[in-house]
C-alpha cells in the first residue's frame, strides 16, 4: 500500500514537473516572440501535422520513427553481440585485454561522427547506418562487461574452488551470474548512445526517413516547431525504451533491489 | 601588503588584457564572412575577397566560415553568427519566409547548377522512379529538380547529402544521378562516373543562382560597414572579369580540381555585369516555393512586396552609378 502511494507520487511530481518545463517555455516563447522558440501551441500544430499530412515531402512521422528504430536495433544488437562475448572473453583472459589494449583503446576515443567519410566509401546504405550506431554502442557494452568480470566477488570464486568446481563451471555459475546486472546497465547507457548517434549518422544522406533526416530537413527550412517535435520524439521513445529496460532489469535482478540508495 | 599586491596584479592584468587589444586592432571592424564548400565557382568575388584579404586593406578584421550547403549559412545567419555571406537565393527567401530578416545585396553569379546521371539514363523523361541527389531540401537545386518532375511529368525521389560525396554516391550506385553547382558535376564528368543531361540553364534560363547576403539588421543600423564590404566586393568582381585565367588558378587550388574540370565547369556557370539580381527568375523560384510548402502558405501576401524586401539593390545602384 504504501509503494502503491509513493509511485502515485513520483507519477504526480514527474507530471508537474513537465508542466513546470512546459510554463517555463511558454513564458520565454512569449517573451521571445521569435520564430526560433515556437509556442506549445505551435509545436502541438507541428506534430499534428507530421501525423496527418506527413513531412514536407508527405512521409509520414510514423514512417520516421520506423526507419530510426530499426537502424538503432540493427546497431545497438551487434553492439551487444560483439561487445559482450568479447568484454567476457577480455575479462576472464586479462592478457588478451592487456595484449591488445594499444588498439582497443584508440578506437574507443573515435567519435563515430569522425568515421563518417570512410563510412561512405566502405559501406553502403543501410549497413552504414548500423555500423555507426554499432560504434557508438559497442564500447560501453564492451568497456562495462569487462570491468565487472574484474569485479567479481573472489570469496564466491574461491569457495566454489574449495568444492572442486572447475573453470567452466566457475565461468557459468558465479562469473556470468555475477557480471549480468552490470553488462545489462552497459547496455542501458550503450542504447542511450546509440539514440545519440542517429542523428550524426542520418546526416550522411542518401536517405530521406529517419528522424534524425526529419529534424535535418526542417533545421534547412529553419522550421523551429517541427524540429522540436523531432526531438522530442528522439528524447521520449528513448526515456520509453530506458523505463522498459529498468522493468525487465528490476523483475531478472529483484535480488539487486535489496540495495538501494533511497 | 597582500591587499596591495592583489591589487596591483589586477591592475596589471587589466593593463594587459587591454593593452593587448592595442590601438591597431580598436580601429579594426570585426566581420564574420559565411561561404559555401567549394562555392569558388558560383562566388568567385567572394574566393579572390579572401584569397588577396582585399576586406583587411579596408580595415575589417574577418572571421571565415565554411559551410556545407547554403541552408546551413542561413542558420548561422539567423542566430547571428555570421554577418555577410554568399550562397544560393533560394535558402535565403526560405530563411526570409520564416521571418529571419536576411536580405541580399547583389548577384554573385547565374546558372552553373546542372543534373548528372547515370549513362543508361539519356533523356528526363527516364529520370521517373529514379533517385536523384540533391545538396537538401532548402537548396536551389532542390527545387530545381522538383521543378524538372513537374515539367516532364515524371516521379523523382530526391536524396539529400553533401555535394563532395554525391560522386562518391552515384559511382556506386546509391543514387542514378544528382544536382549540384559546378564544379561537383563536372569532377563527376570528369571522372566518368556519368554525364550531364541538364543543366540549370536548360531547367529555368538566367535564374539567379548565388548572391550576396547580409542581415537586414545591419543594412539598416550599421550602413557604412555594409557599403564598405559592397565596395570590396564589387572591386574583387570587376577583377574577376579581367583576370579570368588568375582566376581559374585560384579556384583549381582552392578546389583542388585541376584546371582542366574548372573551365568545364565554368561553361555552366554566368555573371551578371553589373552584378544585380534577376528578380524574375527569384518570383518563380519563391512560387515554387510556396506551391511546394517549403515557404509556408499565407507567409507571402504579395509576391512583388516579398520580393523587394528580400532584394536590396539601392546601395548597389548608388556604387555602380558613383563608378
Amino acid at each position: 500500500m504504501e509503494g502503491r502511494k509513493e509511485q502515485l507520487k513520483s507519477v504526480f511530481y514527474n507530471l508537474l514537473s513537465i508542466a513546470v518545463a512546459a510554463v517555463f517555455w511558454s513564458l520565454f516563447s512569449a517573451w521571445q516572440q521569435s520564430p526560433f522558440f515556437p509556442s506549445i501551441a505551435q509545436i502541438w500544430k507541428a506534430f499534428i501535422g507530421l501525423i496527418t499530412v506527413g513531412d514536407i515531402e508527405g512521409i509520414g512521422l510514423f514512417s520516421h520513427i520506423w526507419a530510426s528504430l530499426i537502424r538503432i536495433f540493427a546497431g545497438f544488437a551487434a553492439a551487444c553481440v560483439l561487445g559482450i562475448p568479447l568484454g567476457l572473453a577480455m575479462g576472464l583472459w586479462p592478457k588478451l585485454y592487456k595484449r591488445t589494449r594499444a588498439i582497443i583503446e584508440p578506437i574507443r576515443f573515435i567519435p563515430p561522427i569522425a568515421w563518417i567519410p570512410m563510412a561512405i566509401v566502405m559501406l553502403v546504405g543501410f549497413s552504414r547506418y548500423a555500423f555507426l550506431i554499432w560504434l557508438g554502442a559497442f564500447f560501453p557494452i564492451f568497456i562495462t562487461t569487462l570491468l565487472s568480470v574484474t569485479r567479481v566477488n573472489p570469496l564466491h570464486v574461491n569457495v566454489v574452488k574449495v568444492f572442486g568446481a572447475k573453470r567452466s563451471y566457475i565461468i557459468r555459475k558465479i562469473v556470468i551470474p555475477s557480471v549480468l546486472p552490470d553488462i545489462a546497465t552497459g547496455m542501458r547507457v550503450g542504447l542511450g548512445i546509440a539514440w545519440m548517434c542517429i542523428v550524426a549518422a542520418e546526416m550522411i544522406g542518401g536517405e530521406m526517413v529517419g528522424i534524425g533526416r526529419l529534424i535535418l530537413k526542417y533545421a534547412e527550412l529553419i522550421r523551429m516547431g517541427e524540429i522540436i517535435v523531432g526531438m522530442l520524439i528522439i528524447g521520449v521513445i528513448g526515456f520509453i525504451m530506458n523505463e522498459i529496460f529498468i522493468i525487465i532489469e528490476a523483475r531478472i535482478f529483484r535480488w539487486r533491489s535489496e540495495v538501494s540508495i533511497d | 601588503m597582500k591587499r596591495k599586491q592583489l591589487v596591483w596584479a589586477l591592475a596589471l592584468v587589466c593593463m594587459l588584457f587591454f593593452g593587448l587589444q592595442g590601438p591597431a586592432c580598436a580601429a579594426e571592424k570585426q566581420i564574420r564572412f559565411g561561404y559555401l564548400v567549394a562555392d569558388q565557382l558560383h562566388s568567385p568575388a567572394v574566393m579572390i575577397m579572401k584569397e588577396k584579404k582585399m576586406l583587411e586593406a579596408e580595415g575589417f578584421k574577418v572571421t571565415w566560415g565554411e559551410f556545407l550547403a547554403g541552408s546551413y549559412l542561413m542558420q548561422h545567419m539567423a542566430s547571428g553568427e555570421v554577418d555577410f555571406g554568399s550562397g544560393g537565393a533560394v535558402p535565403v527567401m526560405i530563411t526570409r519566409g520564416q521571418g529571419v530578416d536576411v536580405v541580399i545585396l547583389a548577384s554573385a553569379n547565374a546558372e552553373g547548377s546542372s543534373i548528372v546521371v547515370k549513362d543508361a539514363i539519356k533523356a528526363p523523361k527516364d529520370l521517373n522512379g529514379k533517385n536523384i541527389g540533391t545538396p537538401g531540401i532548402g537548396s536551389i537545386q532542390d527545387a530545381m529538380v522538383e521543378k524538372v518532375a513537374k515539367d516532364n511529368q515524371v516521379k523523382i525521389t530526391r536524396k539529400a547529402m553533401k555535394v563532395s560525396d554525391m560522386p562518391v554516391f552515384l559511382n556506386k550506385g546509391e543514387i542514378d544521378g544528382f544536382m549540384a553547382w559546378a564544379p561537383h558535376t563536372a569532377r563527376a564528368v570528369d571522372l566518368k562516373y556519368g554525364h550531364e543531361i541538364l543543366t540549370s540553364h536548360d531547367i529555368l534560363p538566367g535564374h539567379q543562382c548565388c548572391v550576396l547576403i547580409t542581415k537586414g539588421e545591419l543594412l539598416n543600423k550599421d550602413p557604412e560597414t555594409v557599403r564598405k564590404v559592397m565596395q570590396t566586393y564589387l572591386k574583387a568582381y570587376a577583377w574577376f572579369l579581367e583576370h579570368k585565367d588568375e582566376a581559374i588558378a585560384m579556384m583549381a587550388k582552392n578546389t583542388g580540381m585541376s584546371e582542366e574540370v574548372i573551365r568545364l565547369a565554368l561553361k555552366t556557370v554566368t555573371y551578371p555585369n553589373p552584378p544585380y539580381v534577376n528578380t524574375d527568375s527569384l518570383k518563380i523560384m519563391a512560387q515554387g516555393l510556396v506551391d511546394t510548402g517549403k515557404i509556408q502558405p499565407g507567409t507571402i501576401k504579395n509576391m512583388d512586396d516579398f520580393i523587394a524586401a528580400t532584394y536590396r539593390p539601392a546601395l548597389l545602384k548608388e556604387l555602380i552609378d558613383k563608378k
